[in-house]
């Protein structure tokens, strides 16, 4: 839906740029001008902005439809009118409007208002797809990478994610980077990789930035250079992105990248754990525990981060132990690596968990037994 | 067989040609193959059945997605670039008709659509395209266009901006179309455009992004590309992208190797000018003449000759007044002569003899004139103050000033243009060493005239106008005549460079501040133009005229002279109105200070706006 809450936002823009006293729908005018006043009078005054949307709506126009259909779909409370939403937008969506096409895939795709339908989410992305919308390329480059109402195509995924990437959708950037930089080694170019990603960091996305800053920090793709990624994680965090926050107060611990300040590193420490999610915690840790470059590991912390956050839970996740016995792996006590690895995999087998994901944790129990912590390529 | 039977064989023979519908050749008839014109209607039959095949696997695509309108579009261009592709099929009036059915049933269907609003814009050119698009641009601001469509708006936009030369609008749209699509193929223009506005950063990120794009580069936009980065002196990318043409054909070799020598590829931008060379024919000597020149500055001696003697195999005409050869000499001074060198010499004397005549010719008028008149009114021929022959003199000078200085920048082309005006085909360093030279030149052969003027006080005359009157009255002048100008400048002050660059006389005045700063232009145009040009017209001719002519035709002959000199037929009537002018001031005046200030002050106005 970001996509859609996306569109009118731009309009809302535009009417803030150009204020324009709305008028009365009563006047008796064609359905083009009641669109046009529609839209004029959106940001001006919603209900006659509907009233004009009705009028040209109902005449068939397709940009109407989809702006009353919006609207209804956006509405909170008893104004809410799903079915009428959906009336509107498939009225839109069979004039080839596009953003009515890309709003009926995504609400089949999601299936929280509808019965979930991914054949015909799929042929609507197709549809809008078609007409370059960026949205519906990036959602229809993950119906073919997971071969999901079609036949399984990674290669035709790739070149739909690269094509959204290429016309600024920045999820699609992220994705386009984690394929092009850790993909399969042929499809590699890790400098169009950079490219997507940092394209989409400057336009201040909170995950872009915390990667990017993770690769100067890593100095693989990039340069090595710690200042910059310091830099990054501090958008990423005033983002709102917890785990360059995280991230934040290891570097000032280690005075990598930032000046040595064990007090500032301990304050964003604690900040930061009292706002981060169990899954945070978990991804943080993981990074600590693993990551092939020494400089970026911290077994220690990654302990004193998960340790006490997966005692607290009573439900815990496989992923989570698998992360704790990695961490304790890397402190070199391998004795709790071995039996917290071996309860995790005995969690995951109850579970019925994918068998790559049990074979993983089997190969790292492997390992532990053998005296060597786990490492991975990123990300 | 007997007689009757014979002749009935042949009327039933003739019977059954008769019958045909149309001549069939008998020889054809002998073997299998069919005759020509029946295998073309083979061809055609097949051709109309594959265009069929092709047109029901759209109507089958539209029926299984009817509410995809690419489809549908993609229906009609298919009958439209078949109409453009195959305009000498048979069936093609069928197929031009439905396409026009085709577009005109998509226009009524999706009148507003922006796929079909962008077919329609693809319909427009320059100023047409610009205002339609604006107005569909108010439509991509609702959010009701996906990004694809909005950046191929903005792509259109640019092209049709930068075709109709709105430099600065095609630079936003093209930018505006990049921020859109990545793989927007509007790169190029915006590039150009950076590069002009000396934004070379942002041109070289623009051209050295890594996105890639689907379509295959075509050769042209791979050589403009080069020629791009190699004024930004990204070297490496430059050889790079040489690499990838050479795997292609039908590039201009000359512009790849001079992209090439710019980056300092010199062995590259050698192996290229060879190959135009090699592949150029008998259709022009340019290549040779770039080679040569190549091999002059960076090349052996051996090197530099061979390409000169190539390139003068084409004849006298390549280098009619020795220029070249003149410069092989300066550069390698002991490479041999031969005969067939004389003809420079000769032209370099015929062009003296030219300047001699070309001068005496408007003199010669005078003489004669004031012959006659003196004939008339038995007046004795004047023998004090200024005399034709210094004004002969003078006028020769300058001529040869500008000549001399053409044999010191090396090797250079002049040619006249079509408006009458002239070119000098030479480099911006070239450009800039010749009107230095020039300047020099011609204070230092106008030097006797000055210090005959100084040691002849009658030569003068006496100042009749105060310092501060001629100041006053020089500077209103000047700013009169710069009126038009100034105008001109309030009203597109982006126009001012294009206006110098258009002209061979700034350009070259150009080319001089670029080489050696904004103090020596202005030294040329400010101070030597003026002093040498009021003194020769104002001081040599106007006064050496009126011994023979009234005060009001002098005045009228070294304006006309004046105007001629600077060779420029657009403003021919304007320098004339000028020369008028200043020749009125300097008699009135009683000197050439007014004049002179006058002229520096017209000259420094331009000079300032258009450098």
């Amino acid at each position: 839906m970001g996509q859609q809450v996306g569109r009118v936002a731009v309009i809302c823009a535009l009417l803030m740029s150009q204020p324009t006293v709305a008028q009365e729908p009563a006047e008796s005018v064609d359905a083009a001008e009641a669109e046009r006043r529609g839209f004029q009078s959106l940001k001006v005054d919603q209900a006659k902005s509907v009233q004009w949307f009705e009028q040209a709506a109902s005449a068939g126009r397709p940009a109407a439809q989809w702006a009353l259909g919006t609207h209804y779909f956006d509405a909170k409370g008893e104004a809410r009118d799903v079915p009428r939403a959906l009336e509107l937008m498939r009225a839109a969506a069979l004039q080839s409007f596009a953003p009515a096409q890309s709003f009926l895939g995504w609400i089949y795709f999601e299936g929280t208002d509808v019965e979930r339908d991914p054949k015909q989410a799929f042929e609507w992305f197709s549809a809008a797809a078609r007409q370059e919308d960026a949205y519906a390329l990036r959602m229809l480059g993950g119906f073919y990478g997971n071969g999901l109402a079609t036949k399984r195509d990674p290669e035709l995924a790739k070149r739909l994610v690269v094509r959204a990437a290429e016309l600024g959708d920045q999820e699609a950037a992220i994705l386009a980077y984690g394929g092009l930089l850790y993909g399969p080694a042929e499809s590699r170019d890790p400098r169009l990789a950079i490219h997507f990603l940092t394209r989409a960091a400057n336009a201040n996305h909170a995950r872009a930035t915390y990667l990017l800053a993770r690769e100067y920090l890593r100095g693989a793709s990039v340069r090595h250079d710690p200042e910059a990624a310091v830099q990054w994680f501090q958008r990423s965090a005033s983002a709102g992105n917890v785990l360059a926050s995280l991230w934040l107060s290891e570097l000032h611990f280690k005075g990598f990248g930032v000046n040595q300040d064990r007090a500032a590193a301990e304050k964003l420490l604690s900040d930061a754990l009292t706002r981060a999610s169990m899954q945070e915690k978990n991804q943080f840790a993981w990074e600590l525990s693993v990551d092939e470059d020494e400089r970026l590991r911290d077994g220690t912390l990654a302990v004193r981060v998960l340790e006490p956050a997966l005692a607290a839970v009573t439900e815990k996740v496989t992923a989570h132990v698998d992360t704790l016995a990695a961490a304790y792996a890397e402190i070199r006590q391998f004795d709790r690596a071995i039996v917290v690895q071996q309860s995790a995999i005995d969690r995951a087998k109850r579970d019925r968990s994918p068998q790559d994901m049990i074979a993983g944790m089997i190969e790292r129990l492997r390992l532990y037994e053998s005296g060597k912590p786990y490492r991975e390529i990123a990300p | 067989m007997s007689r009757w039977l014979q002749s009935l064989f042949a009327v039933l023979a003739f019977v059954g040609i008769a019958v045909h519908a149309e001549p069939v050749n008998v020889i054809d008839e002998l073997r299998a193959s069919p005759a020509p014109s029946a295998r073309i209607k083979q061809i055609e039959a097949a051709s109309r059945s594959a265009f069929d095949a092709a047109l029901a696997e759209y109507d089958r695509q539209i029926e299984q997605n009817p509410y995809d309108i690419v489809d549908r579009l993609q229906r009609c261009r298919f009958m439209e670039q078949f109409v453009a592709s195959y305009e000498y099929a048979g069936f093609i009036d069928d197929v031009s008709e439905e396409a026009e059915r085709c577009r005109a049933a998509l226009v009524e269907k999706y009148p507003e659509h922006p796929e079909v609003a962008l077919w329609e814009l693809e319909r427009t050119y320059g100023d047409e395209s610009l205002t339609k698009g604006a107005e569909l641009l108010r439509q991509t601001a609702l959010g009701t266009w996906t990004p694809g469509q909005s950046a191929r708006l903005y792509a259109s936009l640019a092209r049709a901006a930068d075709m109709v030369e709105k430099r600065d609008l095609a630079l936003q749209y093209a930018l505006q179309a990049l921020e859109l699509d990545e793989t927007a193929d509007v790169r190029l223009i915006a590039a150009t455009h950076l590069i002009a506005s000396n934004d070379k950063p942002r041109a070289l990120a623009i051209l050295t992004a890594p996105v890639h794009g689907s379509a295959t580069p075509e050769v042209w936009s791979l050589s403009k590309k080069m020629e791009l980065l190699a004024k930004l002196g990204a070297r490496r990318q430059v050889i790079s992208l040489h690499a990838q043409l050479r795997d292609l054909s039908g590039y201009d070799h000359t512009d790849v190797a001079r992209a090439l020598r710019l980056v300092g590829a010199n062995d590259l931008a050698r192996q290229e000018l060879k190959l135009a060379t090699e592949t150029a024919g008998q259709y022009g000597s340019d290549d040779e003449r770039e080679l040569f020149r190549f091999e002059l500055d960076l090349g052996s001696a051996e090197q530099a000759l061979a390409a000169y003697d190539e390139w003068r195999n084409s004849g006298w005409m390549e280098d009619p007044i020795g220029i070249n050869r003149f410069a092989l000499f300066v550069r390698h001074p002991l490479l041999p002569w031969q005969s067939r060198d004389i003809t420079g010499l000769l032209g370099f004397l015929g062009a003296l003899a030219a300047i001699g005549l070309v001068c005496i010719l408007p003199i010669a008028g005078v003489h004669y004139r004031g012959l006659a008149v003196r004939a008339r009114t038995g007046e004795p021929y004047p023998t004090g103050g200024w005399r034709l022959r210094h004004a002969w003199i003078a006028l020769c000078c300058l001529g040869m000033a500008s000549l001399f200085a053409l044999y010191t920048s090396g090797a250079v082309d002049v040619t006249a243009t079509n408006d009458g005006g002239w070119a000098i085909d030479a480099t911006n360093k070239q450009l800039g060493r010749i009107s230095l030279i020039e300047s020099l030149l011609t204070i230092g052969l106008l030097l006797p005239f000055g210090l005959l003027a100084a040691s002849r006080q009658t030569l003068w005359g006496e100042a009749q106008w105060s310092v501060a009157k001629s100041f006053a009255v020089a500077l209103a002048i000047a700013f009169v005549f710069r009126v038009p100008l100034l105008l001109a400048w309030s009203a597109r002050p982006d126009s001012m460079q294009q206006l110098a660059l258009d002209d061979a006389l700034w350009q070259m005045i150009g080319a001089l501040r670029d080489q050696f700063g904004l103090v020596s232009a202005l030294w040329v145009v400010a101070v030597t133009a003026p002093v040498v040009e009021e003194f020769v017209f104002r001081g040599v001719l106007l006064r050496s005229f009126a011994v023979h002519l009234s005060p009001g035709w002098a005045n009228v002959a070294q304006a006309a002279l004046f105007s001629a000199m600077h060779m420029n037929l657009k403003a021919a009537v304007f320098l004339f109105l000028l020369g008028l002018v200043l020749g009125t001031l300097a008699r009135r005046s009683g000197s050439l200070l007014a004049p002179m200030i006058t002229h520096a002050a017209f000259n420094l106005i331009a000079a300032l706006l258009l450098l």
